[in-house]
């Protein structure tokens, strides 16, 4: 039906593919995935990125399934942020360390406050403690008070230090919540099992002050004067260079750019990262792939007969595999990284439908006059294959790489939610496929899924794009249409 | 329109609209084709003269920028005029039918033959497909064809066949006026003469009127009564052939018999020097004027008018003012 | 030729699967320490001498082996398998039972497999007719609204299902509670069989969706472009000229000469259908062979895997016999290649 009849310049096809609106648009986006790319490794150097990310500690003090900060905005309500307090910083006015009482050899009384002015609209989601011991032998005993700006206060623990580094986990330690219940039978005359410390400490007092779905907040600004809450650590230390710290982990509801998982990690980071894997990972089969089937179906079309017939074999072969099956029964047994499922990719797609395209369509430049004027002068086959098919193809096989690359891109994140993908690195799909197992989608967890999502779709289309701005302008049937 | 005309074309218009420009493939053509009798029209590839034969039928394709004028027929309808429905079902095939270069994709790959033949009759006529394979099978012998080509397919057919059977098809329901395009430029001179003279067999058989496009001089002046040259979108010159092919008037005319061999007398071949003009900016009035060895002033600026030098001889040529 | 195909991409699967014999290496030695473990502490056996245990213990292992075939070099093994699969004699499930209890493979698959083509055949088919008739529609309305829609959308295309499912769930299940999260039918499923029925195409709509969506804009596009190709042929003028009906030019003459590749297409379509219905599947809950493959290859349920990878292995070759039959049928150009 038709012949590719012209040639054309790669710069040229730029330049047309920029005229065109979707090629615009496609080369935007692309644009904007490259830059991204090339801001994570800045942002998030890659070591760091490879230590922390399956690290429990490190995100620490995030907060769990946290929203991004705009939320905020967007809905009007005024989130909670992470408030985070530390005895060593000498320079914040919240913050107070100092000495009571005598010191002795013996006995140093120590006393740490923390001013938290509170006034957001939601309650925290969890509190926590962390405390740094200093001592020999003589373990610090320390008690924790908690006063609300409306003056009510109480003790929430007291206990001995152990280790050099302990935490207090506010929102689920037993004796906390025993304070607590106290606290609202006092307060309220209500008797309630296990009041959420996050929800009590920070809502008026009143009937219902326990349950977060009732409670109302506790401002700070509520009052004429703006009152802080104060929490009080009182440190009896036994040794004279015994001292402890202490810093005060107040989690928000919101974080960062893409908020938190489950296990406290910014997103951020992992969809920041996500573009250069999953750029490399599609660009790179989609190049090999096609590079390769390219070269298989030129060779099919211009030797035929046996080499022909044993590809043709082939390729049938590899149609009736089941691709998915065998890759995931790869995938599992072999724990793959990222590259090595890429290259098990590239086996199990070798002989795909590449090779017939370009089959058919080198077998109609093969027919033309000056191919026969080329062998006729005695051109080795190679140099025919180099200097006069392969300028033909190549504007073909330019827009079929570039739309290929949606296509691999999708199948390294449906391998990550199948949960085959690489184990340690921070890919979309794996984001996507951590949210969905966590089950995201029942609890409400959209940023979890959805971002990633959002950022994969967007990266297919700038390809889908820039693949049919170029369709267009290569193949020459299309471009009255 | 008098009454021997079974055809009278004025002033016909059809444009096209692409990404360049309009092109002005049908630009002001006027003729009139008398019953039972041949008028060729001749030109160079990309005159426009395919585009005539669309324009007459009024199939218009999805970019048409402008279709105007007027094709009469013999009760005095004006097919431009007529809804798309009414062409349809009274005119296409039924009064004037077309007659396309066979050797192109022009059968339908994926039916028999026969079938195709039959077609007309059973969507326009409404017959009985078993009676309509019978009508069928006399078309096909009526062009030379055996019955047993009603079963093949397009692509088990020669050339020359497919010519027939198109030939066949255009025939099958018994129109007053064929369009030829080009019926046999993509065929061999022996199988060339066979469907010249099939045609001029069928025409004299069925009484038919022919209008013959074609870019051969020397094959339209076997059937031709009447010749009108094409040029650029406009007739130049429209004369009986006897005249025509003994004294053309206008000079791309005589160029173009200066190009083509002639049996018995001593001639030297000439070529019109030039490229055929650009239809969509076509040269300013007289759009021969690049390319004419007589060109003047007036020839540059305006566009000549029709010249009566006989009552079947007309040219349109400042020379003849 | 397609058979041997076909037992060519078995074979292959099986020796992938098993990871070349290094699978029944970790079974055997699973098996001496299980053994080992048990009559070492069986308080019964107390009372033999560590070499008689040690005897019993050999005798316990070889016979087991036995029993299950693994006394046999792998080769063999694999032989055995590959005429175990291609006989459809597909053998018991190490871990997956049915729902009624067996553990025959081939139950197991069996019973799912309706459930995959009530979606997904479905799916495909819909989705096949919907593109189909749009891009016809679009190919003669060229320049119009609809296609200037058609086009900007088709970015959208390249998702596959499972993505738009996932935030599709979010969106429509969690967040509007229009549809349900998955499955095939509500627990408690209704008893009434209409409501049963009912229950189940509820269920049904959103994964549709999903199918269809994903793949439609292209889809469309692309086949108006196709249509519009095959309309600018001669043979259509022709049928014009011919004083045809518009209806019989669109059938005859545009989309019987055009329809050898678009059957190609819905038969790749339906090929790809029963692969990427496993992550879909998954997503949606749906009780299918996509969720057992997944289910089977977290448990490392080897004769399932094979068993699932040849029931695709005929799946797809019956589409494609199939196809080649009704390509030559519509085209006979093809029909004549092919004698």
């Amino acid at each position: 039906m038709s012949r590719p009849s012209e040639t054309f310049s790669l710069k040229g096809v730029f330049g047309e593919v920029v005229k065109n609106p979707a090629g615009r648009a496609g080369v935007i986006l692309l644009v904007m995935y490259i830059v991204l790319s090339a801001i994570a490794p800045i942002v998030y150097p890659y070591n760091m990125v490879i230590e922390n990310w399956s690290s429990s500690t490190y995100w620490r003090e995030n907060p769990r399934l946290a929203q991004p900060i705009w939320v905020k905005y967007l809905s009007g309500i005024n989130l909670p942020e992470n408030i985070i307090l530390d005895s060593r910083d000498k320079t914040n006015p919240n913050v107070l360390k100092a000495s009571v009482s005598l010191e002795t050899v013996e006995y140093k009384e120590i006393l740490i406050k923390f001013k938290v002015f509170y006034d957001y609209d939601d309650f925290p989601s969890e509190i926590a403690l962390l405390f740094f011991n200093k001592f020999n032998q003589s373990n610090p005993y320390i008690k924790v008070f908690w006063t609300r700006p409306d003056g009510r206060e109480l003790m929430i623990y007291s206990g001995m230090q152990r280790f050099r580094e302990t935490t207090l986990y506010v929102s689920i330690d037993e004796s906390v919540r025993k304070a607590l219940t106290e606290f609202v039978a006092n307060t309220t005359q209500e008797l309630v099992d296990y009041p959420s410390p996050e929800v009590v400490l920070f809502a008026k007092a009143e009937p219902g002050m326990w349950n977060k779905d009732r409670a109302k907040i506790l401002k700070s600004s509520s009052f004429g004067k703006p009152q802080p809450h104060v929490v009080s650590v009182r440190v009896f230390l036994y040794e004279g260079d015994a001292d402890v710290d202490c810093r005060l982990i107040i989690y928000g509801k919101v974080y960062g750019l893409a908020g938190t998982d489950n296990r406290r990690r910014d997103l951020t980071m992992a969809l920041i990262w996500g573009a250069p894997i999953a750029l490399s990972f599609g660009l790179l089969s989609s190049l090999i792939l096609t590079l390769i089937q390219t070269f298989l179906g030129s060779v099919s079309a211009w030797y035929g007969g046996v080499i022909d017939n044993v590809i043709q074999r082939i390729t049938e072969v590899y149609m009736v595999v089941p691709f998915i099956s065998i890759l995931s029964a790869i995938a599992i047994f072999y724990r793959l990284t990222i590259w090595e499922l890429l290259l098990a990719v590239v086996i199990l797609s070798l002989f795909g439908s590449g090779i017939k395209s370009t089959k058919v369509l080198v077998l109609q430049i093969k027919e033309e006059a000056y191919i026969e004027g080329a062998i006729s002068y005695g051109a080795s086959d190679l140099r025919i294959l180099l200097l006069y098919i392969l300028p033909r193809i190549l504007p073909t096989l330019v827009t079929s790489i570039v739309s290929s690359v949606p296509g691999f891109v999708f199948l390294e994140a449906g391998l990550a939610v199948l949960g085959l993908g690489d184990p340690m690195l921070p890919t979309w799909g794996k984001v996507v496929s951590d949210a969905y197992s966590a089950g995201a989608a029942y609890k409400g967890l959209w940023w979890w899924a959805i971002l990633p999502s959002i950022l994969i779709i967007l990266l297919s289309a700038a390809f889908v794009l820039l693949g049919y701005a170029m369709d267009k302008i290569v193949n020459p049937k299309l471009r009255e249409l | 329109m008098s009454d021997k005309n079974v055809m009278s074309v004025e002033s016909l218009i059809l444009h096209y609209r692409t990404v360049r420009g309009a092109v002005r493939a049908v630009d002001g053509v006027s003729f009139a084709l008398p019953k039972g009798k041949t008028i060729a029209v001749v030109g160079e590839s990309g005159c426009g003269k395919t585009s005539l034969a669309s324009a007459i039928t009024a199939i218009l394709p999805v970019n048409v920028e402008r279709y105007e004028g007027s094709v009469f027929l013999e009760d005095g309808v004006d097919v431009t005029k007529m809804s798309e429905d009414e062409r349809r079902q009274k005119i296409r095939w039924n009064v004037i039918s077309t007659v396309f270069q066979g050797a192109m994709n022009a059968l339908n790959p994926v039916y028999e033959v026969g079938y195709q033949v039959a077609e007309p009759l059973i969507v326009h006529k409404k017959m009985k497909k078993e009676d309509a394979m019978d009508e069928a099978k006399n078309a096909l012998s009526l062009v030379g064809l055996p019955s047993d080509f009603l079963k093949r397919y397009p692509h088990q057919l020669s050339g020359g066949m497919k010519q027939r059977v198109m030939i066949a098809m255009a025939l099958v329901l018994r129109p007053k006026i064929v369009i030829l395009d080009e019926p046999t430029s993509a065929l061999d001179v022996i199988t060339q003469a066979n469907i010249m003279n099939l045609l001029k067999k069928l025409k004299w058989d069925l009484n038919l009127s022919y209008i013959f496009i074609t870019h051969d001089l020397a094959l339209a002046s076997e059937l031709a009564d009447i010749v009108a040259v094409m040029y650029a979108g406009r007739i130049v010159e429209r004369a009986s052939s006897e005249k025509f092919f003994t004294r053309p008037e206008h000079p791309y005319s005589q160029k173009l018999m200066q190009s083509v061999p002639t049996l018995r007398s001593k001639k030297e071949l000439e070529y019109i020097p030039g490229a055929p003009p650009d239809l969509i900016y076509p040269p300013p009035g007289c759009r021969f004027h690049p390319r004419c060895p007589y060109a003047m002033d007036v020839c540059k600026e305006k566009v000549p008018e029709l010249r009566e030098l006989n009552p079947d001889h007309v040219v349109y040529c400042w020379l003849h003012q | 030729m397609l058979f041997v195909t076909v037992v060519v991409a078995i074979y292959a699967t099986i020796l992938i699967v098993n990871m070349g014999g290094y699978i029944d290496e970790i079974i055997k030695s699973q098996l001496l320490e299980d053994i080992t473990n048990l009559i070492k502490r069986d308080p019964i056996y107390r009372t033999l001498t560590p070499a008689e245990q040690d005897k019993l213990i050999k005798a316990r292992y070889e016979s087991e082996l036995e029993r299950r075939g693994l006394n046999q070099p792998f080769i063999i093994r694999s032989l055995i398998y590959l005429k175990d699969a291609i006989t459809l004699d597909l053998g018991r499930s190490l871990y997956i039972t049915s729902n009624t209890g067996s553990r025959r493979v081939q139950t197991i698959i069996l019973e799912l497999l309706p459930t995959s083509v009530m979606l997904f055949t479905t799916g495909t088919v819909l989705s096949f007719i919907i593109t189909l008739y749009l891009g016809l529609y679009l190919s003669r309305h060229r320049g119009g609204l609809l296609d200037k829609i058609v086009v900007a959308l088709s970015p959208s295309s390249g998702i596959p299902p499972w993505l738009y499912g996932i935030v599709f769930i979010i969106i429509f299940s969690s967040y509007l509670h229009i549809f349900p999260y998955g499955g095939l039918v509500s627990v408690p499923p209704p008893n009434d069989p209409v409501l049963y029925f009912l229950d189940a195409l509820w269920h049904m709509t959103l994964p549709l969706i999903c199918w269809i969506l994903s793949g439609l804009f292209l889809g469309a596009y692309g086949n108006r472009n196709y249509f519009l190709l095959f309309s600018s042929e001669d043979y259509v003028t022709v049928g014009k000229a011919k004083g045809l009906p518009e209806s019989a030019i669109l059938r005859r003459y545009v989309l019987r000469p055009s329809s050898s590749p678009i059957i190609l297409g819905l038969a790749l379509g339906l090929i790809g259908s029963w692969q990427g219905a496993i992550i879909t599947e998954t997503v949606f809950n749906w009780p299918g062979i996509g969720l057992l493959t997944n289910k089977a290859l977290t448990a490392v349920d080897t004769p399932i895997i094979i068993g699932l990878a040849v029931t695709y292995g005929y799946l797809l070759a019956a589409t494609e016999f199939i196809l080649e039959i009704l390509y030559s049928y519509l085209d006979p150009r093809i029909r004549v290649l092919m004698g």
